[in-house]
């Protein structure tokens, strides 16, 4: 834990200071110093070539899935018996599928369900994750014992486990794979925001805050949220690919989406048994799926380094972060995992 | 170091009672009851012949009972008659699969370990240098790229253009069948432990101890073996418990798309078909092993380096 606070520390610290400095009553200021905060990690992301070239993508696959009803040219369950099987040619640029449909539609459908499933999950671990963490970090003493022992039951089972079996009990479904995927992935956010406050409440100018009579809901969210931001930011960013895997993962295995809908995961799942006569059907949903979960880690790893230029001095707090990234579910756990070592055993 | 031991086996208890609640709950909620009269696939059964098949799978007892039936058979690794392979027992059905998985596991974690720890010494200590480089990019990909994307690119080069290996590799009798399936399933963990070991060998290099040995003129050769491998490898070790989760859940993926007749290929299947018995049979297996290798990588951890037992 020391390892991890200390380094995260540094990187509070202008924040924190010239809030600190300002006092309590100089909250203006700290409007102006958070843009600039803003803008030293977009000049810092700038440099940073595979970051940039992530973002680039991301934006791409965003403005594809926004706009998918136009770019898609037959809808998602548009059959077209003469052209079984076709391979990629003028008017199927990626080929058909065993039923005739244009798999570059498909993909392009897919994108959209991947995009939703990175997004709307992640957005489930914030309302989850933050107010949980911030509860225990806190307050600290018996809250804080029994929302980690439910964190450590959570952690002692698998997620992938945990989010399989859900999904047997709910079935498919989009929604169900939010819900599963939010409800089993908090708990990595959750102890983060924990040992944030954890570290943010010995700090002076909350201190001072509080000494001035503010409100635990005010210190919580006007003094101590804003100082753990960037983290929770980083976390979530790496929080999408993993989504956007654990869904892949749950569609090949067949719980997750199902048909007539279509995900990446899905179109490599069901097309299997073509992999040796027609291996379009697979090529491109796989290459898209990689496509995107190698950008998400890039732009996932500059905007670290950017938001936290002292991780990328110092490996402990790298490890700390826990943010090898990517097909995460494991390596997001540990980074956790690393983290929670550290709480365990403070060095 | 007794009592570090102690109080990490007690936490065993709590853990393994959580999961077991937690596994026969939610596959009990699991709609779609083989017996379900309202089932649209439903046996073609009188309600009289229904009952009595519920009475004989116990499914008519309150819950509580059907869970303390289930633990203590459990406790006998007696998981009952699968729902689907109506003719065999479930253990019967591990007993048969589960060697195969575990074979390539086993083999797939190894291939990890040794290759991982490598790559990551080599990349610290050339850091900056065309090794860090080559292992940044193993690192990036073994990390980012879920298993099924690389299985199907190996598949495509190796065995349908190449022909070095065949894309079917059914009971991995053969060394030829076990190759695929061992790389896509290790460059996961792979990949994850490269990373670990060369942040942990940075983080040793940078620090006093080490400057120390260098400044009192020590060959570079002999820090690195003498002074910072012991050191850097320990931390490495509380990666492995998280990975070997990595490898089990991977092989539902391997087994599937490889068509070997391991655990995750059965235990996929079950899923499907609402086979209870399978499915809590499988996780709970599971479960119960990865707990314990946590714990006996935490006991390693904690016999290696003293900070851990005497700070907890």
């Amino acid at each position: 834990m020391a390892e991890t606070a200390s380094s995260r520390e540094a990187s509070v610290a202008p924040t924190a200071q010239v809030a600190g400095a300002l006092g309590q009553a100089g909250l203006r200021g700290r409007g102006r110093k958070q843009s600039s905060l803003w803008r030293d990690a977009w000049r810092r992301l700038r440099r940073n070539k595979l970051a940039l070239a992530g973002l680039v993508v991301v934006v791409l696959l965003c403005l594809v899935a926004i706009f998918a009803p136009l770019l898609a040219r037959e809808e998602l369950d548009f059959q077209n018996y003469d052209t079984l099987y076709a391979p990629p040619s003028g008017a199927y640029p990626m080929g058909a599928d065993q039923l005739g449909r244009d798999i570059l539609s498909r993909v392009i459908w897919g994108a959209r369900v991947s995009l939703l499933v990175g997004l709307v999950s992640q957005f489930i671990v914030l309302a989850i994750g933050v107010p949980i963490g911030a509860l225990a970090g806190y307050f600290g003493g018996r809250t804080d014992l029994l929302l980690m022992r439910v964190v450590d039951v959570m952690y002692a089972f698998p997620q992938l486990l945990f989010v399989i079996l859900l999904m047997s009990m709910w079935g498919r479904g989009l929604r169900n794979i939010f819900l599963a995927i939010g409800i089993t992935a908090w708990v990595t956010l959750a102890r983060l925001v924990r040992a944030q406050f954890l570290s943010l409440r010995e700090k002076d100018y909350v201190i001072a805050a509080r000494s001035i009579g503010a409100t635990d809901l005010r210190l919580i969210t006007r003094h101590m949220l804003p100082n753990a931001l960037t983290p929770i930011i980083v976390a979530l960013t790496f929080g999408i690919p993993t989504a956007i895997f654990i869904e892949a993962f749950l569609s090949f295995i067949g719980v997750g989406l199902g048909p007539p809908q279509t995900s990446w995961g899905l179109m490599v799942g069901e097309n299997q048994q073509y992999l040796r006569s027609y291996p379009w059907m697979l090529i491109w949903p796989s290459a898209a799926l990689g496509l995107t979960m190698l950008a998400f880690t890039f732009l996932g790893d500059g905007l670290r380094d950017a938001l936290d230029p002292s991780a990328k001095r110092d490996p402990s707090a790298r490890r700390g972060m826990g943010a090898p990234a990517g097909a995460g579910v494991v390596s997001d756990r540990d980074g956790d995992r690393q983290g929670g070592r550290m709480a365990f055993a403070p060095i | 170091m007794l009592q570090y031991t102690l109080n990490r086996l007690l936490w065993l208890i709590p853990t393994l009672f959580v999961m077991s609640v937690i596994v026969f709950l939610i596959s009990h909620n699991t709609p779609g009851s083989p017996l379900d009269p309202s089932n649209s696939g439903r046996n073609p059964l009188s309600d009289e012949q229904m009952a009595n098949l519920r009475a004989k799978y116990g499914l008519d007892q309150p819950l509580w009972v059907q869970y303390r039936t289930f633990l203590w058979n459990a406790l006998h690794l007696d998981f009952g008659t699968s729902f689907v392979y109506k003719t065999r027992t479930v253990t019967d059905i591990l007993a048969q699969t589960f060697p195969i998985s575990l074979k390539l596991g086993v083999l797939a974690m190894t291939v990890a370990i040794v290759v991982g720890t490598f790559l990551g010494i080599l990349a610290a200590v050339n850091q900056n240098g065309w090794l860090d480089y080559l292992s940044a990019g193993v690192a990036v990909l073994g990390t980012s790229l879920p298993n099924f994307v690389i299985a199907v690119i190996f598949i495509l080069i190796f065995s349908l253009k190449l022909g070095w290996f065949p894309p079917i590799s059914g009971n991995l009798a053969t060394p030829r069948e076990l190759v695929l399936p061992t790389i896509v399933l290790a460059l996961f963990p792979t990949a994850t432990l490269t990373r670990y070991t060369r942040a942990s060998m940075i983080d040793v290099i940078r620090s006093d101890y080490v400057r120390t040995a260098r400044a009192k003129g020590l060959a570079e050769r002999r820090i690195i073996t003498g002074h910072v491998l012991k050191n850097a490898l320990i931390p490495v070790i509380t990666v492995i418990g998280p990975l070997l989760a990595a490898v089990g859940t991977g092989s539902f993926v391997v087994e599937q798309i490889f068509a070997i007749n391991g655990m995750g290929k059965f235990f996929v299947l079950s899923m499907t078909g609402n086979d209870y018995p399978m499915i809590m049979a499988v996780i709970l297996l599971y479960g119960v092993f990865l707990a314990i290798m946590n714990l006996l990588v935490d006991l390693l951890y904690g016999l290696f380096d003293p900070r851990i037992r005497l700070g907890g």
